[in-house]
Parts: C-alpha cells; sequence; structure tokens
C-alpha cells in the first residue's frame, strides 16, 4: 500500500478585522518544491515532476475555492485570495493533493475579536 | 531520441492540451478585458518567482464562475485555473508564477452565462526558469 499522506508545512493566515460579514485577505503558502520535470541536477538527471495538482479550500463544509496548479506555479505555492467572513465563525480547511495521488490538510479555527 | 531529449532539456516540449492556448489563439479570440486588470512585472530576472496580481469586476449582474492563468509560451502554458463554487462578483487573487521565456500572460475568466473576458500583460523574462538547477 503505497502511502498516500502527504504533509508539507502551512503558513495560513488571515489579513484583517477578524469581525462578523468583514472582507478579509486569506494567505495561504505552501511548502512545496513544484518540481516542473524539465530540470536536470547537477550530475545530468532529469528531477522527476513532482507538483501539487488540486487545492480546495472549505468554509464550514461548503467548498469556496478549487484550484488546479500547474507546473507554471512558483516553489512554495503561495496564493492570496478575499473571504467574507461567515456571521457565526467557524472552520477553514484546507487541502491539497500532489500529481501522485498523495493528499493532506491543514485547518483554521476563525476567531473572532 | 537524442533530439526529443535535446528538445525536452531545452524545454519547448509542449504537453498534448484539449485547448487551444497559442498566443495567436488567444489573440484572435477578441475577449473583451472590461473590469481585468492584471499586476505583472515588465521586466523579470528571477523567472521562477514572478510576482502576478489580479484583479476582476464582473460586468453588472454577473458573476465570476472561474479563471484560468495562461503563460502560452511555457511547456505547459496553464498555469492556474481556479473554481469559485460560489460565483463572486469580484475577485482578486495574488500569486507567484513560472515563465519559460518573454510572453504575454493571459487572464481569461469565464462568467456564469459563458461569456469570457479576457486580457494580456506582456513580459520580458531574461532568464528562463527551466535552465535552473538551483
Amino acid at each position: 500500500m503505497a502511502n498516500t499522506s502527504l504533509q508539507i508545512p502551512v503558513r495560513l493566515t488571515l489579513a484583517g478585522p477578524m469581525r462578523a460579514h468583514s472582507d478579509v485577505e486569506v494567505r495561504l503558502m505552501l511548502g512545496h518544491d513544484m518540481e516542473t520535470g524539465f530540470r536536470h541536477d547537477s550530475s545530468g538527471v532529469r528531477v522527476p515532476k513532482n507538483i501539487l495538482e488540486t487545492l480546495t479550500v472549505k468554509l464550514n463544509q461548503t467548498l469556496i475555492f478549487e484550484a488546479t496548479l500547474g507546473t507554471g506555479m512558483s516553489a512554495n505555492p503561495m496564493l492570496f485570495f478575499p473571504l467574507t467572513l461567515p456571521p457565526e465563525g467557524g472552520t477553514l480547511v484546507v487541502t491539497w493533493m500532489d500529481d501522485q495521488g498523495r493528499s493532506g490538510s491543514t485547518r483554521k479555527l476563525l476567531v473572532y475579536e | 531520441m537524442q533530439l526529443a531529449a535535446i528538445s525536452a532539456s531545452l524545454c519547448v516540449t509542449k504537453s498534448a492540451q484539449a485547448e487551444d492556448l497559442t498566443q495567436a489563439h488567444l489573440k484572435s479570440r477578441g475577449l473583451s478585458e472590461q473590469g481585468m486588470t492584471i499586476d505583472l512585472p515588465p521586466l523579470s530576472d528571477n523567472s521562477n518567482a514572478i510576482p502576478l496580481q489580479l484583479a476582476i469586476q464582473a460586468p453588472p449582474g454577473r458573476r465570476i464562475q472561474s479563471f484560468d492563468i495562461v503563460a502560452p509560451e511555457n511547456p505547459n502554458p496553464l498555469i492556474l485555473r481556479l473554481k469559485l463554487p460560489q460565483p463572486q462578483a469580484r475577485y482578486r487573487l495574488s500569486t507567484r508564477i513560472r515563465l519559460a521565456m518573454t510572453q504575454e500572460v493571459w487572464v481569461i475568466a469565464t462568467l456564469d452565462d459563458g461569456q469570457q473576458l479576457g486580457k494580456a500583460a506582456p513580459i520580458i523574462v531574461t532568464a528562463t526558469a527551466c535552465f535552473d538547477e538551483t
């Protein structure tokens, strides 16, 4: 059985006033090399492709963001996007999957002032 | 065989794409760029991480359903495809991309009525991302 879990360092922060209905910016950074498969190492051996392929963000079980990443994304992919905070608070869940089908996720509790 | 290896190392192989993402085709579509802004540096020395910011404002009454970031001259032109399960009237995104060579980077948005908007931003790339061995 292949290892289907992929744990990577993730930075997930929210910029803006943490209040119900306020517009904030989700700042998401994933620690991944995003190997394109076009690169060769110093001994001339081709480095195999290994990228994060899909990325989803859920807010309280509702899908709000679904991205397909290509080799054109830089290493340590960074995505900043807007979000309107829900009145009741909740949890933000980020899930990723790489091109070998390994996946992982992280969550962040929305704490209001 | 040898030729294939050389062209692969030059990073010019194109993967099979169902969609036509060539510069000529994208340009010939004559997409409206109303309400779109792309913030991309005019010149890049480090093509491995080029900051790109985009903002899309949908026409009145319309919402943005998805959008693509496309670099026609990259070996894999489709950089990012973003779907918004809850369509938005306006959206913005900041990210970092890799580019193989000097080209125009396109952002193509699809609205909830199926209409598409598209805008291109030119950039000069002095060092391709494909030769980097660090």
